[in-house]
């Protein structure tokens, strides 16, 4: 045979190998499975025990909420028919929807709610704000349920039916009473899709099921409120940590559904006429760098307005983001594009100039102490905060010194209150989805109670905590408005922490998807393939 | 030899529990803490201290460790500290995947490594010498994550040959199986193929200038026969040697090939339990590597009898 013909036969024989072309788990009977590439691990299956973001996005598909924020953060009846507000606002009564079922079968009853509603508010932040209310619970009937405040909390509904960190899933009540601390063993849920236990891998690969006896509402979608249909018969997750690998099996079909495509990357997707990119969180990631306020320098409120005043948050945010379109500049310790934003007090981030911060560093005194940056430098946009943070302060003449480590590290470090000599430490940069920084409420970062009360870097300003006390017990919308701005004018003075802006990220699937929607969180109920 | 592979076996109990302790040990100092990652952002130093005393973990590290000995010594590797999972079920879900890509690689470095070294040395100067220089040069310098990406982008994203990422369990059928391994084995085997070639061509040409080789020229025996029964059984010892060698040092190789696979084997298992700080799982997958060591060694001590009746213990 002559070299020529065997190199033909070759090329032939590859065209002529379909069975050779079939991805790996066409093997299985994929007609309505929705294959995701999910950027983080399922560890736990626990969503109220621990906030990771996998255990959250389990949570979503696996059970289903009371109450739920539509696209506007307006709270909506989700299993619950509806709810009636009594005697002052004091009390509320919730009504359960017909034929409610948990992925066992058994009925959801009231006597499964508030026990659900217990556990997370033992652990949310909201929640707990929420419980502070309560007096007591009690079960009217299997469909109904009384709230019972000491006095009145009209975010109840939005605390119930948030969207951001933890949420509060209904489960069954002998897993609802699982102490808080401790993981929940079962994973029986309440949602529209039964999770498979049994093809559960963490770190590699988790599925679910359609759940024949969930019944979605009526309503259209609308943020993670409205009907949640199980467009498709399985969804699988496959846990791809390598960007580029994500990549090559999305383009060859072996994936739908990219979560979070690496910025780099996006060029390429968007030039393949099989992928579509999209905004899916339309309120984005915010950033901030998180100032330690009880160890030298930034517990000098001078020095942590000198460094305000060099913040340009297009420096910082261009470093993470190619694409000038998913860029926002956000003046506001609210999510800029959420009804709670304004840029009132903000005049020091108008600043933006190194000149008139070495100036004002000197003046407060600035005497060479050492800054000690936490970077978590294995997460790419994380780490390249942390540089544009250091090579910023170093431009205003600080004693700088990033220190890179994994996230763990940095969470165990954090905790510190000792000086930055003695493990301790000055900044770090985190990230929020706009839902956790939509109000006071679940924006914990302005908290500034101090030592104890306050979170990491333990601002103390006690006149921003008697405002948020004035902001959870505001009888109307108007008057919460109000506050907090004025939440917003006060942080800005004693400056918490200092937002750097946001950028929004998108996700990327396959174009014979349907049912898309925009949505807070990573959501995979409407979705079908055509 | 049965009483030598006791005794080995024996003495390789001491050496697992001495390195049990070392990892502990390196665990204990390493910074950062499971239940800061459980708690979240917006847990309280109470709720996190609570977290610490359900996991067990604001017990002293002595505690901890003859808890976690006790046990392993009973058969019981721990629950992972994240998912709640026995760590021996978690072991038993990855270990198909990785044993899977070690086989295929091992085989697949023997059979291009052996063959190729023996050629080499053989003709020893020629263009298949040269060929190998080449070879091993790629083999040595290509990091296996560069291989890995451009093997995926020709044969999976371009011809669509292959799977691009992803492992097939064997039960779903041998050719699906071998088919999501293709690829990974290939990568993986490349640098231990050059490796073995190397050793090979190295020791054969040794063994092939001893004089006895020279007598069996002059006597006449056929080429073949000088090449693979007279050089090649007496030129193993080193090759075993370094094949054993290979494959441990293939176990923990696998890390980079299954992450750029996306393979669900052992290698992101420890990775991820490693972000976590999740203890047990850490524990059980070196304890596991320890004893995978120890096995190859063994086997490699037992490999030397046979190929060099010299060798007794």
């Amino acid at each position: 045979m002559k070299r020529r013909n065997f190199l033909k036969g070759l090329s032939a024989a590859a065209i002529s190998m379909p069975s050779l072309a079939a991805p790996a788990f066409a093997q299985k009977p994929a007609l309505k499975t929705l294959r995701i590439i999910h950027s983080t691990n399922l560890a736990s299956l626990d969503p109220i025990w621990t906030t990771e973001p996998g255990a959250k996005d389990y949570g979503f598909l696996t059970f289903d909420q009371l109450i739920a924020v539509d696209e506007h953060y307006v709270p909506q009846p989700q299993m619950a028919e509806g709810w009636s507000v009594e005697d002052d606002g004091k009390t509320y009564i919730i009504g359960l929807r017909e034929g409610l079922k948990f992925h066992d079968g058994e009925p959801v009853r009231s006597q499964d709610c508030i026990p659900s509603i217990r556990r997370w508010g033992a652990r949310d932040g909201f929640g707990q704000m929420m419980m502070r209310f309560v007096d007591a619970f009690e079960v009217i009937d299997d469909r109904k349920f009384r709230i019972k405040l000491t006095k009145a909390f009209p975010m109840l509904p939005a605390a119930l039916g948030k969207s951001n960190s933890s949420q509060c899933f209904i489960m069954p009540e002998r897993m609802a009473k699982t102490d808080p601390m401790t993981q929940v063993t079962e994973s029986i849920g309440s949602g529209p899709f039964r999770f498979l236990r049994d093809e559960w891998v963490p770190g590699a690969h988790a599925a679910w099921a359609k759940f024949d006896g969930y019944i979605p509402r009526k309503e259209p979608v609308s943020g993670i409120a409205g009907g949640r249909i199980a467009a498709v018969d399985r969804v699988e997750w496959s846990i791809i940590t390598d960007a580029a690998t994500a990549m090559a099996a999305l383009q060859a079909g072996e994936q739908d559904i990219w979560d979070i495509p690496a910025p780099d990357l996006m060029p390429v997707l968007e030039a393949d006429p099989n992928i579509t990119l999209f905004v899916r969180n339309p309120s984005g990631t915010f950033y901030m760098l998180q100032l330690n306020h009880q160890q030298p320098p930034f517990n000098n409120p001078a020095i942590r307005q000198a460094m305000a005043m060099a913040i340009d948050q297009m420096e910082f945010l261009q470093a993470i983001e190619p694409d000038p379109k998913l860029i926002r500049i956000c003046d506001s310790f609210y999510a800029c594009g959420t009804p709670g934003a304004s840029e009132a007090g903000s005049n020091v981030l108008k600043v933006k100039s190194i000149d008139k911060a070495k100036a004002a560093l000197k003046a407060a005194g600035y005497a060479g102490e050492k800054v000690v940056i936490l970077g978590v430098m294995a997460n790419p946009v994380l780490g390249a905060l942390a540089s544009v943070t250091e090579d910023l302060l170093r431009r205003i003449g600080m004693n700088v010194d990033l220190v890179a480590m994994d996230f763990a590290t940095m969470a165990q470090r954090r905790v510190s209150k000792e000086p930055v000599d003695k493990g301790g430490w000055s900044l770090f940069v985190t990230g929020w989805t706009g839902a956790d920084i939509l109000n006071p409420a679940v924006n914990q970062m302005l908290r500034a109670g101090g030592v104890g009360k306050g979170w990491f870097g333990w601002a103390d300003d006690p006149a921003l905590e008697t405002l948020r006390d004035q902001w959870a017990d505001a009888g109307d919308p108007a008057e919460q408005a109000k506050i907090s701005t004025d939440i917003q004018v006060e942080a800005f003075k004693s400056l918490p922490y200092i937002p750097i802006g946001s950028t929004s990220t998108r996700v990327a699937y396959r174009k014979n998807l349907t049912g898309i929607f925009s949505c807070p969180v990573f959501a995979y109920w409407n979705i079908g393939k055509s | 030899m049965l009483i030598y592979a006791l005794r080995r076996i024996l003495m390789a109990i001491p050496v697992m529990g001495v390195v049990a302790l070392v990892i502990f040990g390196l665990l204990y100092i390493t910074p950062g803490d499971p239940a800061m990652v459980i708690a979240g952002d917006q847990a309280t130093p109470d709720e996190i201290a609570r977290i610490r005393v359900s996991l067990g973990l604001d017990q002293p590290a002595y505690i901890r460790f003859g808890t976690w000995l006790w046990q392993v010594m009973q058969g019981d590797l721990g629950t992972s500290i994240f998912s709640n999972q026995p760590v021996a079920l978690m072991i038993d879900q990855r270990l198909q995947p990785t044993l899977s890509l070690l086989i295929l690689a091992v085989l697949l470095s023997i059979g291009i490594g052996v063959p190729f070294g023996v050629a080499a040395a053989w003709k020893r100067g020629k263009a298949i010498d040269h060929a190998l220089a080449i070879f091993t040069t790629a083999g040595f310098s290509i990091p296996a994550f560069v291989a890995g990406y451009a093997l995926a982008f020709i044969f999976a994203s371009t011809l669509h040959w292959l799977p691009v990422q992803g492992f097939t369990p064997i039960s779903e059928g041998f050719w699906p199986f071998l088919r999501s391994l293709i690829l990974p084995a290939v990568t993986l085997s490349l640098v231990y193929a050059a490796v073995i070639a190397r050793v090979t061509r190295a020791a054969m040409l040794d063994v092939l200038s001893q004089d006895y080789i020279r007598t069996a020229h002059a006597k006449g025996v056929r080429p073949y026969m000088i090449l693979f029964r007279h050089a090649l059984k007496n030129a193993a010892v080193p090759v075993v040697t370094i094949i054993g060698i290979g494959v441990a040092t293939l176990f923990g190789a696998t890390v980079v090939t299954e992450n750029v696979f996306a393979i669900p084997g052992l290698g992101r298992l420890t990775v991820d339990a490693i972000t976590h700080r999740d203890y047990p799982i850490i524990q059980g997958v070196v304890l596991l590597s320890s004893a995978t060591y120890v096995v190859v060694n063994l086997t490699v001590d037992i490999l030397y009898t046979l190929v060099d009746p010299r060798i007794s213990y």
